[in-house]
């Protein structure tokens, strides 16, 4: 026996968890269903498995039990005769390596992704079904109460049952509208785990690796698919930075200052691999370019910005937002002079929906503070901290405040 | 005299249903790590199977020195356990 078995069978019991959950779904027809069985075989495995040893073969012994459950239940609903004679050659039990089981994971996806759905209900769907968190791990990162995390999740599962969505992965034209709101929803939860927005962010790496893991799954599932290698690509090279990202002390280290011996190498592998996969000029995959040339610059100051500006065009010419556009600025700034992106700030900060936001304050606060007009810069800091909620970048705008005020 | 056995009662624990799937399989490889160790200090004698839905997850039956040590072996479970001394033995 392994010191680390927990931790394989943790792996083991999550892996399954959208297989097994996906094939009672295709023999049961609903979301709650095929869940209460799932979780009944987890149960019976952890009732089992430390007594009579662990089976050869997990996942088939969890996919057999899953079966039998659900056929029970078939049965307990009377309604046996007609339906197992229906259902039982459509059943495989054998394990993973069934090509239609990954088939039956990119239908789960596309359920809980679902037009009909709103997005944070794709998204805890989608974290509860593909992931398999419980509903108390859910709420907790997204700061809200168990009780009202639950009720979005049955609500969400009463909605797809009642729009009779067919579990059915999308065909041809179908698949490429829907891909984006899969995309979307994992890069949210990326997102979430990644900015970590409002609060200290204690739970949210949690959040960021399970987007990761969701988004190795879905290339799996779509190997052919760019903007799924792009999306893979973008959360693997921002993710290689995590360790250099904040001090000892959780402080906020900017991308300038990080020690770049700390970036996970093994990440940025994965990332210029899957970036590698990409083609096109789509947003996610544009997105994972810059990230890749973040990734390969030896230092700050050797970054290709020329690159990273050209990126930045292709992408507002797309996506012409004001986040967007900021994120230029910031790279014009780098490629030719604070004093050319100076201009580029001053007509964002006009933009409404900027005005609420710390970041085109913080960004213009630290041009002024490069050309020298430190009282400027500071009065920019202050309306920063005025705006921004979240703990690690309170206390880098408070350092870089006191610096000015300093020199 | 006999080394004296304990049946250590393994209970249901009201919030299992709750868990997600990662947590519920690192209580399995817990668990199956706990009655490893029981086999191998040779302490295991006899195990048995509760219900599926009901309170009573399993029953160990083992060897202690005392009930001191069979309470130690209990608060070394990761599940929540019930230790009852075996009285007597028929035969």
């Amino acid at each position: 026996m392994s010191y680390s078995e927990p931790e394989v069978l943790a792996d083991t019991f999550r892996a399954e968890w959208p297989r097994l959950v996906a094939a009672a779904m295709r023999l049961l027809g609903d979301l709650q269903s095929a869940e209460d069985v799932v979780q009944d075989a987890l149960i019976s495995a952890l009732d089992r498995w430390p007594l009579s040893g662990v089976p050869a073969n997990p996942a088939a012994w969890l996919m057999t039990a899953c079966r039998n459950r659900a056929l029970n239940r078939i049965r307990d609903e009377r309604r046996a005769r007609d339906r197992d004679r229906a259902l039982l050659p459509l059943w495989q039990p054998e394990p993973a390596e069934v090509p239609q089981i990954a088939d039956d994971r990119l239908r789960l996806v596309f359920i809980c992704c679902h037009p009909v759905l709103p997005a944070d209900s794709q998204v805890a769907l989608t974290l509860r079904m593909i992931g398999g968190l419980s509903t108390v791990d859910i709420a907790r990162a997204w700061h809200v109460p168990e009780a009202t995390m639950a009720q979005r999740l049955v609500r969400a599962k009463r909605t797809l049952a009642e729009a009779r969505v067919p579990f059915e992965e999308p065909a041809g034209h179908e698949l490429t509208q829907r891909l984006p709101a899969v995309l979307d929803v994992i890069y949210l939860i990326f997102n979430e785990g990644y900015l970590a927005r409002g609060g200290d962010g204690l739970t949210r790496p949690d959040l960021a690796a399970e987007a990761h893991r969701l988004a190795r799954l879905l290339t799996d599932l779509l190997p052919a698919e760019p903007e799924a290698w792009a999306l893979r690509a973008l959360i693997a090279l921002q993710r290689s930075r995590d360790a250099a990202r904040t001090d000892a002390s959780g402080n906020l280290i900017t991308l300038e200052h990080q020690d770049r011996t700390r970036w996970d190498q093994a990440l940025i592998d994965e990332g210029l691999g899957a970036l590698a996969r990409t083609g096109g000029d789509a947003p996610l995959v544009l997105q994972a370019r810059l990230a890749g040339c973040h990734a390969t610059a030896p230092t700050f100051a050797d970054t290709d910005w020329a690159a990273i500006v050209g990126c930045y065009d292709a992408l507002l010419a797309q996506t012409p937002t004001p986040v967007v556009a900021l994120n230029r600025a910031v790279a014009v700034a780098m490629a030719d002079g604070p004093q050319v992106a100076l201009p580029l700030l001053d007509a964002l900060i006009e933009d409404r929906a900027l005005a609420r936001s710390h970041r085109v304050f913080a960004v213009r606060a630290d041009l002024l503070r490069r050309l020298g007009d430190t009282d400027r810069a500071a009065e920019d800091y202050d309306r920063a901290l005025a705006l921004v909620d979240n703990d690690v970048e309170r206390r880098y705008l408070t350092d870089a405040r006191t610096r000015i005020k300093e020199h | 005299m006999s080394t004296p056995r304990y049946l250590l009662v393994l209970i249901r624990d009201d919030r299992t249903p709750t868990l997600s799937a990662a947590a519920l399989g690192t209580m399995t490889g817990r668990l199956v790590a706990w009655v490893a160790a029981l086999r191998r200090w040779r302490l295991l004698h006899a195990v048995a199977v509760g219900e599926d839905s009901g309170p009573v997850r399993a029953c160990v039956l083992v060897t202690a020195t005392d009930l001191a040590a069979a309470r130690g072996l209990a608060a070394s479970c990761p599940a929540p356990v019930l230790v009852l001394p075996i009285l007597g033995e028929a035969g």
